[in-house]
């Protein structure tokens, strides 16, 4: 009832607005600006990038068809806070199911979340619909130029000869660097000691200024920093293309996955039409591809890893699975 | 006012503070998880004895008197519309919740005599500033507000 | 000497235009009540994608200078910061435009940002390497006690008494804490679903300042009286205020140099640059009880440490990555889409694009002066505003302001409640400034406290005052206090003597 008459308003308004030149009853999805819910502040990583790879949106052709999302923008909204669960929480209790309303998820950290916060945290993968995966920042092991450390052995022979010394920094906590540390823990068989920085780049200026020892980080904020730091690993199955000398963790010895590594790519809350969830899933994938996308990441060395609503699906509940066994002991 | 019933007004709001300092210590200090609550059971100790100081300071006149008298009928008018404005904003709209607080305030508050006058003051000031407000934030800056049943 | 070459980059048509109204809207952004700078480099990223790199960050410089100014020009004439670095200006720019001298107080603001912005830039020209190892050498225990010093500050901004501004910056610092603990993930004190991200600092500044004022001047409408009791308008020579701004060669180093110093720190944030000079300044001068009565040497040390802030807060933001400042976090965001990383690449194989940009910063000083002069001169209308009109455009620009800051209805809540509360609280001798300082510290302090804790694990107290910059910032901390204590006992015994006279 409240939802027909908001509709009659609204239709209302707009044959106010075109005279009822333009038949409103004939457009297609979408016919509006679409918003996009980005769990963190403006200027970090999953800011820059959202921002990036919605910026063709409302594109059009040279005879002026639109090209993606029929000529409508996608707005980029920042709701910040304790690691995203703010932004996340507010989207699945607020967010209205009609395909206006989209939000950026980053994983691990959402599922992660949902498993060690299940009373605070109001999402979970099942209130939540995919639509694709536009990139994956792989977890880095860094060190301080200066470090005596200068490969995974001789961290791990530390960690091993001084239990809870070892301090390492990463952006927050049950992110996609905690993860890292606790997989690294798990298959080093060693305790270290996890300092939260409160934000990727904080954690990166621990390792600079030598205020932890070692520091798990994103590989695209550490590749820009390679004069006054040392990679030795990537938490991923293969070496990077933007960092093809680092070894993987595997390669070091060390039984990790690619279960860290951040993926990025925007959603929908649960009850979004199909017919909608299936323009977007068709559309999205097509305009991350466009050539200036493609072109700004690769600038601002932000890896981009195009999946499509299925593959993402079948990630979504693989990471859940692996994720409830890693945290078991962790939650709340 | 005399100096008495001034005094008694110190002592009172000295007090309400302290109960205030009080209250902030107990939800703090008395929590499980200590180590996160370790620094708001720090700040809230210092607002403890602080507000105590202050209690005594009071006690013994050791202070300078910075009370300003509350005009508490004037604000209220102004305070519900705030309220009610903006517990209707996300419904109804933001440019029309706004318009009508700007419309209701700058009527009420008018030191205008002739009520048509201050009418069309209103109205024109109101719609004046709501398009100002329009263009700074809707086109420059392309804020996106809530969907509301009107604007 | 390198930068020199590129200013003829700056000088072409396109980069002059970008900087001229990049500076006018900078200063209209950052005058009206709500819109910080932060916000406005945001907003503005989205244009930068489809323009040069060059003329893009400097189009992202010269709003950057021109709204850290421009926040002063709505605190001096309506007594509401523009952002929090603004907060040390209002303390005697108010009472200044009260007593008249309103194109005066702007006329200083504009003259001291200049002179304190000149100078930041030119220490990003030439001190940017041995800058960038001192910012690298703040970790959790020098910024904890960066923050405390910061906290003893609060002391001086009471107005009245000591120990009631005490209390506000410790309940400032307690309404920090709500929300999520920043280290340990753990959700705190979150007594209404509004309250679930925490106090946001733009919503607390807008809604302790802006909301108190609105209902003074309702109060004072409803009295029949039609605009503010300001003084007669005085008015004031450019040429004069020159001079007399020249003069107060003291206030002006003691901001420019507090300024630089506190730029440099990352994370300390150009918030409190402006309220550590002032309380340097006031502590420092041979009158300290002028101060909060409309001294002109407040606003002088304010603003030229808040404008001198910007330089040094970019030299780890261009060569570590690391921002000094919040608004610096949006730039670094400003400078990756652009395809330039922070690092030494930045002032070699990019320096046509870097050069370019830093010589433009300087340049846009200079339009700053020139366009924050002119608003001088018109700033005198303001004071005819009748107050109903004032509270109510007032009023609409602090909801809109604050919903802008993260699209959220919470935040208007929790700006009103606080708003009201202020203004009572403000009846009775508490005023909002300490209150504010303590919600800006209150997180920094925590997180790095609790973060040197993690760090140091078992020897926690050595680990805090070891370190050459602890000991000194400690050394500070209590000179700042013992100050206070003396000043405080000075007034009681005054005022003992008074009544004994009486």
């Amino acid at each position: 009832m409240n939802i027909m008459r908001e509709k009659f308003s609204r239709i209302m308004l707009l044959c106010a607005l075109s005279m009822g030149l333009v038949p409103v009853a004939m457009a297609e999805y979408p016919e509006d600006v679409i918003r996009m819910t980005v769990a963190y502040g403006p200027g970090g990583a999953t800011d820059f990038q959202a921002r990036i790879v919605t910026m063709m949106a409302a594109q059009v052709d040279k005879e002026g068809n639109p090209k993606y999302l029929n000529g409508q923008p996608i707005v980029v909204l920042n709701r910040p806070g304790a690691g995203g669960q703010v932004g996340w929480n507010s989207f699945v209790q607020k967010a209205r199911p009609d395909g206006y309303e989209l939000a950026a998820y980053n994983v691990p950290h959402f599922i992660s979340q949902s498993i060690v916060f299940p009373d605070k945290v109001k999402y979970n993968i099942n209130n939540l619909e995919p639509i694709a995966n536009w990139g994956a920042d792989p977890a880095v092991l860094i060190v301080n130029k200066d470090s005596p450390f200068n490969s995974v052995k001789d961290v791990v022979e530390y960690a091993r000869d001084n239990p809870d010394k070892l301090t390492v920094s990463g952006a927050g906590l049950y992110v996609g660097h905690h993860i890292a540390a606790l997989q690294f823990d798990r298959a080093a068989g060693v305790q270290t000691k996890y300092v939260p920085a409160g934000g990727g780049v904080k954690g990166l200026q621990f390792v600079l200024g030598s205020q932890t020892m070692a520091g798990w980080n994103n590989l695209s904020d550490a590749f820009r920093s390679q004069d006054r730091l040392k990679i030795l690993a990537v938490a991923d199955l293969q070496r990077n293309d933007f960092l093809p000398d680092v070894p993987t963790l595997k390669e070091s010895g060390l039984d990790v996955d690619d279960s860290s590594v951040n993926f990025r790519g925007i959603m929908a809350p649960k009850g979004t039409p199909a017919d909608v969830l299936q323009t977007l899933a068709d559309k999205v994938p097509a305009m991350f591809k466009d050539g200036k996308v493609v072109k700004k990441m690769k600038a601002g060395g932000s890896p981009m890893h195009i999946m499509s609503r299925e593959e993402v699906q079948a990630m979504w509940k693989e990471r859940q699975t692996y994720l409830t066994d890693l945290l078991k002991d962790l939650r709340k | 006012m005399n100096i008495k019933a001034i005094l008694i007004r110190r002592l009172y709001v000295a007090l309400l503070v302290l109960l205030l300092g009080g209250y902030v210590f107990k939800v703090s200090y008395f929590q499980e998880n200590s180590e996160a609550y370790l620094f708001p059971s720090i700040v809230a100790g210092l607002m403890l004895i602080l507000s105590m100081l202050s209690f005594v300071r009071e006690v013994f006149d050791l202070c300078v008197d910075d009370f300003k008298p509350i005009p508490l009928i004037d604000q209220t008018y102004a305070i519900i519309v705030m309220v009610v404005g903006v517990s209707v904003a996300e419904w109804l709209g933001m440019y029309v919740t706004t318009f009508c607080i700007l419309l209701l305030i700058s009527y009420w508050y008018s030191n205008q005599r002739d009520k048509g006058r201050r009418i069309i003051n209103s109205v024109l000031f109101s719609s004046g500033f709501i398009g100002f407000i329009y263009i700074l934030f809707s086109v420059t800056l392309n804020l996106q507000l809530p969907k509301g049943l009107l604007i | 000497m390198e930068f020199l070459h590129y200013f003829s980059e700056v000088f072409t048509w396109a980069n002059i235009t970008i900087l001229v109204l990049g500076t006018v809207g900078g200063l209209l952004l950052g005058a009206t009540p709500g819109l910080s700078p932060t916000m406005a480099v945001a907003l503005l990223i989205p244009f930068t994608f489809h323009m040069e790199p060059a003329s893009s960050l400097v189009m992202l410089g010269a709003v950057y200078t021109a709204t850290v100014a421009g926040g002063a020009v709505s605190g001096i004439l309506v007594n509401i910061p523009g952002a929090p670095a603004n907060i040390a200006t209002i303390m005697d720019g108010y009472p200044m435009a009260k007593q008249g001298k309103a194109v005066q107080a702007l006329h200083y603001c504009f003259i001291s940002s200049f002179v304190g912005g000149f100078t930041g830039v030119l220490l990003l020209i030439f001190f940017t390497p041995p800058l960038a190892d001192l910012a690298l050498k703040f970790g959790p225990a020098e910024l904890f006690w960066i923050s405390i010093f910061g906290i003893t500050i609060i002391a001086s901004l009471g107005g009245g008494s000591v120990v009631k501004g005490l209390i506000a910056g410790t309940a400032g610092l307690w309404l920090s804490t709500i929300g999520y603990n920043p280290v340990l993930g753990e959700e705190r004190f979150v007594f209404s679903e509004h309250l679930a991200g925490g106090i946001h600092i733009i919503a607390a500044l807008i809604g302790l300042f802006a909301i108190p004022q609105v209902l003074t001047l309702v109060a004072q409408s409803r009295l029949y009286k039609d605009t503010l009791e300001f003084a007669e308008l005085h008015s004031h020579g450019v040429w004069q205020s020159f001079i007399y701004n020249i003069k107060r060669i003291r206030a002006l180093t003691i901001g420019t140099i507090s300024g630089s110093i506190v730029g440099v720190i990352p994370g300390a944030g150009g918030q409190i640059a402006g309220l550590v000079a002032y309380d340097q300044t006031l502590k420092m001068s041979k009158d300290p009880s002028s101060f909060g009565k409309g001294n002109p040497d407040g606003v002088i040390a304010a603003e030229s440490a808040n404008n001198a802030m910007v330089g040094p807060s970019l030299v780890p933001l261009l060569t570590l990555g690391i921002p000094g400042s919040p608004t610096a976090a949006v730039l670094l965001g400003g400078l990756l889409i652009n395809g330039l990383f922070p690092g030494p690449d930045l002032f070699t194989i990019h320096g046509a694009v870097t050069w370019t940009f830093i010589d433009s910063l300087l340049v846009g000083q200079v339009l700053m002066l020139v366009f924050g002069l002119l608003i001088a001169r018109y700033s005198g209308f303001v004071a005819h505003i009748p107050n109903h009109t004032m509270a109510a455009a007032v009023i609409v620009l602090a909801i809109f302001g604050t919903y802008s800051v993260q699209n959220s209805v919470s935040d208007v809540w929790v700006m009103l409640a606080l708003g009201v509360f202020m203004y009572y609280a403000s009846r009775i001798g508490f005023s909002p400034a300490p209150l504010v300082l303590g919600l800006i510290l209150g997180q920094i302090t925590e997180t790095n406290f609790l973060q040197g804790r993690l760090i140091a694990g078992d020897e926690a107290w050595s680990y805090f005052v070891s370190g050459g910059i602890s000991q000194i910032v400690i050394a500070l901390c209590i000179v700042s206090i013992t100050y206070s204590i003396y000043n405080e006992r000075k007034v009681i015994i005054r005022r003992r003597e008074e009544d004994a006279a009486s």
